[in-house]
């Protein structure tokens, strides 16, 4: 795998073609999220119906996928977003992205839309598609074991769909590895509209370091600040996500009842001390990933990865669910069908609302258990039918956003972009909301987490009450997240490093030339490109760059940050101008010079 | 009396999850007051050591100490007190 290539597939002609990367993408977009977001602009036509022949279908690896850069194994999925209707671009881990590393490929791209459903094999540099039709309709992990069987190698990797984007559910995922994610924006439901089931990918080749000393000498450095960083040295191994769930309560800004409330009595219950006295049996570590973030359950014959800290809190606490039995029975749900859990969790919650206010009738429900807040049945229930789109599922399947509207109800879809928000109330944590308001990709907690620096004190403790000096950290967070998205590299790491340590992992491992200095630029430019995208798109910066009506209005009702509303109006116009956009979010015509951007 | 609950890594180093302390009227006093009740062991993992240093996030009232004054932030009878060690996630 010294030189990585392109498959592209195209669905409706039954081709797959391998070609070169541009090598001037990667310098300008460097892989991953970047070089996927450049070649989506460059070759989809404006306007395309999402879940249409006409969309494209983007697997991309970073350049560091699959090597021995720690943590070295996510994959990004980028699309047009049947959810939002802008870009899409859903991570991943698990060891999925190294297999195909492995193989020899950086990106995969899929066209048109097969007549029968298929699933790619890619074997080093054969790929051919299959017949899937005896799969379709089966979960992800019958899918898995299925596949594994069939290509005759237990040590290939297989990523697929559920159910859930079979149907087209406009919040359904993409399952690697049986527990791994590419969870948000809809990206699952792109794959079932082409009829593409599964791809699956054995490997042979090992990874080739552009300059191994330096690699070498890096990858000491850093590996000893992941060691003694408290969070990704002994917070994030020793507990995992989860933890996070009571500083969050405490802090008074852990949504509760479908963001009605931002502190949860019964939030201990759920808690990621609870998770460790009761279901967890182990914790688990992702490709090259020497942090081990991830939580091994087990509930009655089942076994199972999660939940984490975002699915707790969407599954439980939104729905006003405690207890840890039905929130890991949904969140095996969700895995198993192919369903975003934050997704489904806010839509779930909006319905408890739409329900418990009377506008979701109880005929509605057929033999199904009333949508109420706090009923573990009812999660448990209407997440399969969810999955599956039977009966009311088939609606909730939608998102909050269309679910809600179709009642004439859209406030109480909680969404930006018409995507869910995760787990953080912006009312007690001004910077999160900032983020959350102007994210490409609809509400997203992983384009700019300022929770580090604003709950969590890395790398510095700024109050989450005040609106001073966010719209900076966003932007600086929200630039280096788009590179480090692209590079290959997990997120997690930058608890510990900083924009100099990946510029030179970047740099030996993939000869790429940059420093601290360009890899934020590259960010902002994979930044400016998505928006770009979005605005084509229709984007409208006075509709879309906003936040929920209740957060905005609705003071959160008690707790430490009782009277606290978001005021994303003292921020997002200093963020606009820091990132060279013009009153209305547009880049202006030097910024875009500046960035090499015709 | 004050009451001070633990999470994480520092609830299994106590051993319990709440407790009510006395003779603490600012944070730091109180964090003396824990450690003087729970011993060398809260003192040797939890406080810093030469050889370790377990950072804590301490919310008073739901309030991160920082922007209250820090170790000086002054402590009521009915107040509440959040240690946790140092977590992260996303």
């Amino acid at each position: 795998m010294e030189r990585l290539n392109m498959l592209r597939v195209n669905l409706t002609e039954g081709t797959v073609k391998q070609e070169p990367l541009n090598e001037e993408w990667v310098k300008q977009y460097i892989g991953g999220r970047g070089y996927g977001t450049k070649l989506l602009y460059e070759e989809l036509e404006p306007g395309t119906d999402p879940l249409s022949e006409g969309n494209k279908l983007i697997f991309a690896n970073g350049p560091l996928t699959g090597s021995n850069v720690p943590t070295g194994g996510r994959y990004m999925v980028v699309t047009k977003s049947p959810l939002t209707g802008f870009i899409a671009s859903s991570n991943s881990g698990g060891y999925w992205g190294a297999e195909l590393a492995r193989a020899g490929y950086m990106v995969l791209v899929f066209e048109g839309k097969a007549k029968k459903p298929v699933y790619l094999w890619i074997k080093d540099d054969k790929a051919e598609l299959r017949d899937a039709s005896s799969l379709w309709g089966k979960d992800t992990h019958l899918t898995t074991d299925a596949l594994l069987e069939e290509v005759g190698d237990p040590k290939a990797r297989v990523a697929c769909i559920g159910p859930a984007g079979e149907k087209l559910s406009k919040i359904a995922s993409i399952i690697n590895d049986k527990h791994r994610a590419a969870g948000r924006s809809g990206v699952g439901a792109v794959m079932g509209s082409k009829n593409l089931k599964a791809i699956v990918v054995r490997g042979s080749g090992t990874f080739k370091a552009a300059n191994p000393e330096g690699l070498k000498e890096t990858l000491r450095g850093a590996m000893q600040k992941i060691k003694e960083n408290g969070v990704t040295g002994e917070g994030l191994p020793t507990y995992g996500t989860a933890v996070l769930v009571n500083i969050l309560n405490q802090l008074g800004s852990y949504p509760f009842k479908n963001f009605q409330e931002a502190q949860n009595e019964g939030a201990e219950n759920h808690s990621g001390e609870k998770l460790a006295e009761t279901y967890l049996t182990g914790r688990t570590n992702c490709f090259a990933c020497p942090i081990g973030c991830g939580r091994e359950t087990a509930l009655d014959d089942k076994k199972g990865e999660g939940p984490e800290y975002e699915t707790l809190w969407a599954l439980g606490s939104n729905c006003g669910v405690n207890d840890l039995e039905p929130i890991i029975r949904a969140n095996y749900l969700c895995n198993e069908l192919g369903l975003d859990t934050i997704s489904a969790g806010g839509t779930i919650s909006a319905a408890m609302e739409l329900y418990e206010k009377g506008y979701i009738k109880e005929e509605e429900l057929g033999v199904g258990p009333e949508l109420r807040f706090g009923s573990g049945d009812a999660l448990v229930y209407w997440t399969e039918k969810m999955g599956k789109l039977e009966g009311l599922g088939e609606k909730l399947a939608e998102g909050s956003y269309r679910l809600s509207e179709s009642y004439g109800h859209p406030e109480f879809s909680i969404t930006v972009k018409k995507q869910e928000l995760p787990a953080y109330d912006p009312r007690g944590i001004q910077g999160i909301g900032l983020t959350y308001a102007v994210s490409n990709r609809g509400a997203c907690h992983v384009r700019g987490y300022l929770i580090s620096p604003e709950v969590l004190g890395i790398p510095e403790k700024l109050d989450p009450w005040e609106t001073e000096g966010k719209a900076q950290w966003g932007k600086t967070f929200h630039d280096l997240t788009a590179a480090i998205d692209s590079s290959g590299v997990c997120l997690f790491t930058s608890f510990a490093l900083g924009a100099d340590d990946y510029a030179d992992m970047i740099r030996n491992g993939a000869g790429i030339d940059l420093n601290a200095e360009s890899l934020l630029e590259a960010g902002d430019r994979i930044w400016t490109l998505e928006r770009l995208f979005n605005l084509r798109e229709g984007l409208d910066a006075a509709r879309d760059d906003t936040l929920p009506v209740r957060l905005l209005k609705e003071p959160i009702p008690k707790g430490p940050a009782e009277g606290k509303l978001s005021r994303i109006d003292k921020m997002i116009p200093e963020y606009y101008k820091l990132r060279g956009w013009d009153e209305k979010g547009v880049p202006t015509p030097a910024k875009l010079a500046e960035l090499g951007i015709k | 009396m004050p009451r001070v609950s633990f999470f994480g890594i520092v609830r299994e180093i106590v051993g319990e999850k709440e407790t009510l302390i006395s003779g603490g009227d600012t944070v730091g006093s109180l964090l003396e007051a824990i450690s003087a009740k729970y011993g060398m062991r809260f003192n040797e993992k939890v406080m810093e050591t030469p050889e370790r240093k377990l950072d804590l996030i301490l919310l008073l009232n739901g309030r991160h100490i920082e922007h209250i004054g820090g170790l000086s932030a002054p402590v009521k009878e009915e107040d509440h007190l959040a240690v946790f060690p140092l977590v992260g996630g996303g």
